[in-house]
């Protein structure tokens, strides 16, 4: 047999070679054993870093689920019920449940539960605890794992709840504890860790601090809600009574402007009613003359009488033409629709205007005369307008200057004389009405104010304030125009009213 | 009729609701009205009578319905665990044939439950080559008291059963909790306790594809397991385990014999033993827990025997290679000519990241992976996928990623 199959492969294990290679072998074999075992090592300690990451981590994504699905308008039960649930399955918790406080004890009642079997959580309301010895104050909290030594609550929360494993901490509302966040497990998570931890206190003190927030948050928004309420309901009523008192004003301005202007047309007619009443009275007497001249024969006499009475009956009937004539105009005027648009004569309606504001003060001033001075565009043309609403306008701003420069008269300045001037004119394509007085005129300080509804500087009882306003807003909203109070130098007020020739639209 | 697949994904808290809403989600889209299979799953917070109802409330009474209870869900675009997740698959097939099966009594009986299981497999004809899916409750309680159910004596009489020759085959150990509470399985209209299911799709061209992904490395030189009782290993090197592990992850590392649990993995090369790395051979067993009284591990599995040979694993928290092996199989996948349907994914419930110390899911690398591709996930306790060599085994702390397909 070839001697060479038989040797024995390799060195002779006996030899010094054999010896030495045995213990190089066993040498690597403890380096590898050793720089392996530091690795796993290392492992471990950076496996119980992230743990610990982790479960922060969970606690970081819960409270951002709570923040962003909770807000102070959901009802307190549903957001208990979304932070328990958020509890159970963030926090992998078993079970979850918030006890109150009952009212004037020590006691504390299950409240709200998630986990608990349905025959458990109908017993709730039966179930009292008092955590005053163990829980008291924001920091403190109680963590019941298997080492932790058993206490009279601690056993009962663990048989009543069926919890063996738990995190207690209290819930405050301001300073007052008014409830404890119990959340537990019946076994490890993680087999031989602690089945609760302190990053769980951490994380579950923090979801009762936001139970606290949100809690106070909520019934603060249901008290504010009541109160918003009550004030809007309070505000309606004033409103519908602001309305009613407006309506009731502006009529009382109508009325107040009917007023003048009937005061106005009174006195219109009080002119040629005297001329009829006058001459009617002279006819009376002539005709006495008359027949007492046919008595005696007298025929010259008589003719003379007769063309008198003639004469007198001719001015009777022109007076009384022009009493219809005024009462015509006003009934024509009165029954016009205020939203009717029609040509209409401006320097007209000026005209006339001045006439009823002039004899209105007259008739409400006994003795009151001022001047009165019309510089009217002689080739104004026609302006589409509700004339009875310009005649309001026009009406208003005469009247407000003949009571400026009557109050003015009043002081009894030497050499004053009052007068309004009213001009018209063309100004491209509008037309300007212009009313000046030299009466008083307005404060710098109320200028801003004079078109707001209500403002008067006029004594109590004497302007209801709205004339103004109302007629800003028959210039401006019903006839696209501007009425202003200009800048001008030195005493009294001059007010311009700028109309479009041609109506917008 | 080309085959339709779908996913829904639920958190309502009521089950029935729950149900309704991801088996709806399902059909949506899967673009179909009707459909001939769906998967479900759900975690233990909801009650499965009413879950099933939910689930036959959108998807009517012909479906064929299998599902277990999971730690977590995931789908497309969820994922959730310890929580009220849940979620269907569906499939709609003219040519693609599914077939069920089931076992009761798993409970303290795993060998034979897994034979009988197997056999049910092996008698059955099929349209073309089988894939199979199985579940297993992991949780037994029939005593009260919690007792885990094993995977390695499950599959030793599946293996038997087989003879050996698996079809492409992936499997779980489930659960619904980390509580270990009472887990259960749907099989139709049926609601089951310790039980043991299984899937067959065939025909239609149908295969099954799967990747092992655990991320992990081996950290030590091989150690040999000398003393063991059932999953509980008591000595390592002729040293009591627990010692050997203090030594291996440092004496002044601070770590406690609480440390331990759930966050030390053994890992058990079945591959080359000298050769380079190769992830898919290493079979990992996480250490749930220490005896102290006996200073030994408690492992998920019992079969690190006497004689096997461990290495202290290094876990990845770099989840770049989820997405890089799932891409890998995806276009494996394609350059075979092959339509991906629907993707499934086993993960290790001890891999989410509230359990693993991690910030971050790894599932979320799958997910983005496989985009539109429709995936239901689910965390569970013990994985089992199918090595390169074609046996089947269990596995923690792994992902097993298996996506079906049909021909392009």
């Amino acid at each position: 047999m070839d001697p060479t199959l038989t040797a024995p492969l390799g060195p002779d294990p006996t030899s010094p070679d054999a010896h030495e290679l045995r213990r190089a072998l066993a040498y690597y074999q403890q380096r590898v054993d050793e720089l392996g075992g530091a690795n796993v090592q290392a492992d471990a300690v950076i496996s119980a870093v992230k743990s610990d990451l982790r479960v922060k981590n969970d606690g970081f994504d819960l409270l951002a689920d709570l923040q962003e699905s909770i807000d102070a308008q959901m009802p307190i039960d549903e957001m208990v019920a979304k932070t328990l649930v958020g509890l159970n399955l963030r926090l992998r918790m078993d079970r979850s449940v918030l006890l109150m406080r009952a009212p004037g004890t020590h006691s504390y009642v299950p409240r709200y539960g998630l986990g608990f079997e349905a025959e458990l959580l109908s017993r709730f309301p039966s179930l009292h605890f008092d955590f005053t010895p163990m829980l008291a104050g924001k920091e403190s909290y109680l963590l019941v794992n298997k080492a932790t030594a058993s206490t009279p609550l601690i056993e009962e929360l663990r048989a009543q709840l069926g919890l063996p494993y738990f995190i207690a901490l209290p819930v405050l509302m301001g300073r007052e504890m008014t409830g404890v966040l119990l959340a537990g497990r019946y076994k490890e998570i993680k087999p031989f860790a602690p089945p609760v931890s302190l990053s769980g206190v951490n994380i579950m003190r923090a979801v009762a601090g936001f139970i606290s927030v949100a809690w106070t948050n909520a019934n603060q928004f249901i008290l504010l809600e009541q109160q918003v309420q009550q004030r809007t309901s309070e505000l309606q009523h004033s409103l519908s009574e602001l309305r009613r008192t407006q309506a009731q004003l502006i009529q009382q301005e109508k009325m107040a402007s009917l007023g003048e202007l009937t005061a106005g047309v009174a006195h219109e007619l009080q002119n040629p009613l005297n001329f009829v009443t006058n001459f009617a009275e002279l006819n009376l007497e002539l005709a006495t003359e008359l027949q007492a001249a046919q008595a005696a024969g007298d025929l010259a006499e008589a003719q003379a009488l007769i063309n008198d009475l003639a004469q007198n009956l001719t001015k009777i009937s022109q007076h009384g033409h022009r009493a219809a004539s005024i009462v015509h105009s006003m009934l024509t005027h009165s029954r016009q629709r205020t939203s009717e648009r029609r040509p209409t004569d401006l320097n007209a309606l000026v005209e006339e205007a001045l006439h009823l504001a002039y004899h209105g003060l007259q008739t409400k001033y006994v003795g009151f005369a001022a001047k009165t001075e019309t510089d009217l565009a002689p080739a104004l043309p026609p302006l589409v307008v509700v004339p009875q609403d310009i005649s309001r306008v026009l009406l208003n701003l005469l009247t407000n200057a003949l009571y400026a420069v009557r109050e003015r008269q009043q002081h009894g300045e030497p050499h004053y004389v009052p007068l309004v001037q009213v001009h018209t004119r063309a100004v491209g394509h509008e037309v300007l009405v212009q009313v000046q007085d030299n009466g008083l005129g307005v404060a710098n300080k109320l200028k801003t104010k004079i078109f707001q509804p209500f403002f008067t500087t006029k004594p109590t009882g004497e302007g209801t304030g709205l004339g103004l306003s109302l007629s800003y807003d028959i210039i401006t909203k019903g006839h696209d125009g501007t009425l202003t109070l200009a800048d001008t130098p030195g005493p009294g007020a001059t007010f311009r009213i700028l109309l479009p020739m041609a109506p917008k639209g | 009729m080309p085959t339709h697949t779908g996913t829904g994904f639920s958190n309502l808290p009521d089950s029935f609701g729950a149900g309704a809403a991801a088996a709806a989600a399902a059909l949506a889209q899967a673009g179909v009205a009707e459909c001939q299979l769906a998967i479900l799953m759900t975690t233990s917070r909801h009650q499965p009578q009413q879950f099933l109802a939910g689930v036959r409330a959108a998807l009517g009474p012909r479906p064929q319905l299998l599902g277990t209870y999971a730690v977590g869900v995931i789908t497309n675009h969820h994922l959730g665990y310890d929580g009220y997740q849940c979620g269907v698959a569906v499939l709609a097939s003219d040519t693609i044939r599914a077939h069920l099966f089931l076992e009761e009594n798993l409970a303290g009986n795993e060998y034979a439950c897994g034979h009988a299981l197997a056999s049910q497999v092996l008698a059955q004809p099929y349209d073309g080559p089988p894939s199979l899916l199985f579940f297993y409750d992991s949780v037994n309680r029939t005593t009260g008291r919690f007792r885990m159910t094993m995977g390695t004596p499950l599959l030793a009489g599946m293996h038997e059963a087989l003879g050996g020759r698996w079809p492409a085959a992936a499997g779980a150990g489930t659960m619904g909790d980390m509580q270990f509470r009472e887990s259960f399985q749907w099989f139709n209209d049926r609601v089951l306790s310790c039980s043991a299911t299984a899937l067959v799709l065939a025909g239609g061209g149908v295969q099954l594809h799967q990747v092992i992904m655990h991320g992990c490395r081996p950290a030590s030189a091989y150690h040999t397991v000398t003393k063991a009782e059932g999953p509980v290993i008591l000595e390592i090197d002729h040293r009591p385990a627990a010692e050997v592990l203090a030594d291996l992850v440092g004496g002044d590392s601070g770590l406690t014999f609480e440390d331990y649990g759930w966050f030390i993995t053994l890992g058990v090369n079945k591959g080359d033993k000298w050769g380079p790395f190769r992830e898919a051979a290493y079979a990992n067993r996480m250490c749930v827990g220490v005896d102290r009284s006996r200073k030994a591990l408690v492992m998920v599995e019992p079969d690190l025997v006497e004689g096997a040979e461990i290495q202290l694993m290094r876990r990845a928290f770099d989840f770049e290679y989820i997405y890089t092996e799932t891409r890998k199989l995806l276009a494996a996948i394609a350059a075979a000519g092959r339509r991906p349907l629907l993707a499934f994914y086993i993960d290790c419930a001890g891999r989410a990241g509230a359990y693993s110390g991690n910030d971050q899911e790894e599932a979320h690398e799958v997910q983005k992976a496989l985009g539109s591709i429709p995936l239901l996930g689910f965390y569970t306790g013990v994985e089992i996928a199918q090595l390169p060599s074609g046996s089947v085994v269990p596995l923690d702390w792994t992902g097993v990623l298996c996506i079906w397909s049909e021909l392009a």
